[in-house]
């Protein structure tokens, strides 16, 4: 395994952290954080896939300072910033999807008094 | 175009008016808004039959395929789906859907009177002939469907009118014609797919007849044939006529299952069977044994029934076998023509004759199916049951639908002069020129049908109308016949005998437009108002219903003279010996007719067949209810609720798909 296969496989570790705490935790408030802890690798996968070293230095903010003049500069030695854009949206979109759930669990204490899902068995068929 | 614009939009607007109605008076039925129903649907229905009437006689003579009034409704990019046409056959649906419904719906104001939703009714049934009528004048699959699916969720609806255990019949009817209707649907997309995109409208019409030598073309047929024959009733898809017969309101069964869905059902099979497909010789023997086996079995079942309803529904089923026969004769034939490199005259001719026979068959059949039921409507009305064995002696109390009642019997067992047997004898013919002996084993099947339907009805008029009174039978002998209940059965047992007389005019203005619509060549039936004759088609065969009829007529006055003799002559009158038990009461003496065929059921080699058919063994809809049952089992041992379980689930389902992109 070369080294720049790194990124994805923790990204992928982290996943499946997430996964397993999602299907094999019956406590609903893990699997909230199992399904936030989803939402970070899939985050972290973004930004380390827009991750890249220039040919000299170390690599920069994609933060534009002091005029078009420094743009080459910049484009030369900055990380790739659409990712990053991206992934500030996809947290905000986390956040409010943890926001739900969490109202959602909330509700689903009011009804049942717990959190536990195996008491929660109305789906049975 | 605007005529038929016309004709589909104002029963749909009347029924709108009256359910608007409905509502707006609080869903609650005062008298008079029922009365006021029944008047705004009859005069409705009656508008919508002579509009009918006009589109009939406004058909360019002798020219097959399109009236000149095929266009659409623009409606920009809808435009491509709606498009409607008139031609002998789909005008023939039209007049016929519409007189059958004038007269249930006269027959209703009267019938449907005390019930308390009957605006809801008459909403229902102005919707129902809307339906009918925007299917038969479709001219692509799209319109044809939708309009197809309005029906069988009307004809739902209205089965749930009648008394409150009529919902499982209509669960039954609703599942069963929604599965038809899904198979109609497949069969289009199917159809579509082997045209190879070309007919994008999904025209019916005006398109190249689609050889079936391809598995998906057969297949194709086959759903589109499924669909025709389930909403038709023939075998083994007949299940929910039966079933939905006994609870639903009579009037409903006079309307629909009776008349208007066979009149559906047959128009869809002549126009995928002749029109758009060219059916292959196996698939035209299907139809043959459908329609051979569904006449023998439906009868057989039909005579052992202890409920009228039930009986005369299994006489629904049975007759459909005629005309599926007429049908799967003449493609049987037209297809071992195009086999053998093209069709000869003779061919031809045998062809028209026994596709004429088929759907000759079918108006005949809507005619005296209807005025069976309303007999029977009459009765229920008056003894309040159906049970043949607590009815009886009812000749007396309704003489106008006994009559009626008989005309009609006759008709459905093929009794000359009757209409009936004009288009059975067409059948019997069409079978003979065939002379294959498939052909001749169907028309053994079709003539012993035939007799043992006579058998049947036999034992109904004795069970219900003759003999000694039955217990639920009303006391004294007061009539309690009532006009428009009577007028709808006496015009219609009119109708059945004016087209049994005059045949030959029935066939020639009526059946043969329609045959030509569909593209036989009609010259084998040379039709004058007085006589059929099939001397072209080298099926020879005449027969001269006027002067038929008049020697029958001169046949019965002579026998009415030698009974007149014999009561003019001095008998010695004297009480039945009965061996000294008390003869005083009808009560005791009352010998139902329930088991005149009860032998037939105990014969040896037929019990256990009587036996498993009456358990449900060969229901399509309970063998699918019972063996569906094992698999929703299964699937629901499958749903723990737990919704850790659901989502492993979904990931599984989620690591297959990437898989299959992937690797695919």
């Amino acid at each position: 395994m070369t080294l720049a296969m790194a990124p994805y496989m923790l990204a992928f570790l982290i996943f499946v952290v997430g996964l397993y705490a999602i299907v094999a935790k019956r406590n609903l408030i893990k699997v909230i954080v199992g399904l936030l802890i989803l939402d970070y690798a899939a985050n972290l996968l973004l930004v380390l896939v827009g991750y890249r070293t220039p040919a000299e230095g170390a690599p920069v903010a994609p933060i534009l300072v002091g005029g078009a003049e420094k743009a080459a500069d910049l484009a030369a030695s900055a990380v790739d910033p659409l990712p990053q854009a991206l992934v500030l949206t996809s947290i905000v979109i986390g956040l409010s999807v943890t926001a739900l759930v969490v109202a959602l669990a909330i509700r689903l204490h009011e009804k049942y008094g717990t959190f536990d899902t195996g008491l929660m068995r109305n789906l049975k068929g | 175009m605007d005529q038929i614009i016309w004709l589909i939009s104002v029963p749909l607007v009347a029924g709108v008016i009256v359910y608007a109605a409905w509502i707006l008076g609080g869903r609650k039925s005062p008298r008079g808004l029922g009365r006021i129903a029944a008047m705004v649907a009859v005069v409705a229905v009656a508008w919508t039959l002579c509009e009918a009437v006009d589109l009939f006689r406004s058909l360019p003579e002798g020219k097959p395929g399109f009236w000149s009034g095929e266009g659409e409704i623009g409606l920009g990019p809808l435009t491509l789906a709606l498009r409607f046409r008139a031609d002998g056959l789909s005008a023939l649906i039209v007049l016929a859907a519409s007189g059958i419904a004038l007269m249930v719906t006269l027959y209703s104001v009267r019938a449907m009177a005390d019930h308390d939703r009957a605006p809801v009714y008459y909403a229902w049934v102005l919707w129902t002939l809307s339906a009918v009528t925007a299917a038969a004048l479709a001219n692509t699959f799209l319109v044809l469907i939708l309009a197809w699916e309005v029906a069988t969720v009307l004809l739902y609806l209205l089965i749930g009118l009648g008394k409150p255990q009529s919902r499982a019949g209509a669960m039954k009817t609703f599942a069963m014609l929604g599965f038809a209707d899904l198979c109609l649907l497949l069969g289009v997309l199917l159809l579509f797919q082997a045209q190879g995109g070309v007919n994008s409208l999904l025209l019916m019409g005006g398109v190249q007849a689609q050889a079936t030598d391809r598995a998906l073309t057969v297949v194709a047929y086959l759903l589109m044939a499924a669909a025709a024959l389930a909403k038709a009733g023939a075998m083994p898809l007949h299940t929910w006529i039966p079933a939905a017969s006994e609870h639903a309101p009579t009037t409903v069964f006079a309307l629909l299952p009776a008349a208007l869905d066979k009149l559906l059902g047959i128009y869809l099979l002549a126009r995928i069977t002749f029109e758009v497909f060219a059916v292959n010789t196996y698939l035209a023997s299907m139809l043959m044994i459908i329609g051979a086996a569904t006449i023998l079995l439906a009868v057989m079942m039909a005579m052992v029934q202890h409920n009228l309803k039930r009986l005369l529904s299994f006489h629904a089923v049975s007759q459909v076998g005629y005309m599926v026969l007429g049908m799967g004769l003449a493609a049987s034939i037209l297809a071992a023509g195009r086999a053998a490199g093209g069709l000869t005259a003779i061919q031809q001719g045998v062809a028209a004759i026994a596709f004429c026979g088929g759907l000759f068959h079918m108006l005949n059949h809507a005619i005296y199916k209807c005025t069976l039921f309303l007999a029977a409507g009459s009765a229920e009305r008056v003894a309040g049951t159906m049970d043949l064995d607590r009815l009886g002696g009812l000749a007396r109390v309704l003489p106008v639908t006994f009559i009626c009642c008989i005309i009609a019997a006759l008709s459905i067992s093929g009794v000359p002069p009757m209409n009936g047997f004009v288009s059975k004898w067409l059948v019997y013919h069409g079978a003979l020129g065939a002379g294959t002996p498939l052909a001749m084993v169907c028309l053994v099947a079709a003539i012993f049908g035939s007799v043992l339907t006579l058998a049947s009805f036999v034992k109904v008029l004795h069970s219900v109308f003759l003999g000694t009174k039955g217990s639920a039978a009303p006391a004294g002998n007061e009539r309690k016949e009532n006009a428009p209940m009577a007028i709808a059965m006496v015009v219609l047992a009119l109708a059945c005998v004016f087209l049994g007389v005059w045949g030959g005019l029935a066939v020639d203005r009526l059946i043969l437009p329609a045959a030509n619509a569909v593209g036989l060549k009609t010259a084998g039936i040379s039709a004058t108002p007085w006589a059929l004759e099939l001397g072209d088609a080298g099926a020879a065969g005449l027969w001269q219903p006027s002067t038929a009829s008049a020697l029958l007529v001169v046949g019965v006055v002579i026998g009415l003279l030698v009974y007149l003799y014999g009561r003019a002559m001095r008998v010695r009158v004297v009480g039945n010996f009965v061996a000294g038990e008390d003869a005083s009461s009808d009560e005791l003496w009352h010998v139902s007719g329930t088991h005149f065929y009860e032998t037939i059921r105990r014969l040896p080699a037929l019990e256990w067949a009587f036996g498993d058919a009456s358990a449900g063994a060969f229901d399509v809809y309970r063998l699918v209810g019972r063996y569906g049952d094992v698999l929703v089992q299964r699937l629901r041992g499958w749903h723990t609720g737990l919704v850790a379980v659901y989502a492993s689930w979904v990931i599984i389902g989620l690591v297959v798909l990437v898989a299959v992109l992937a690797l695919g």
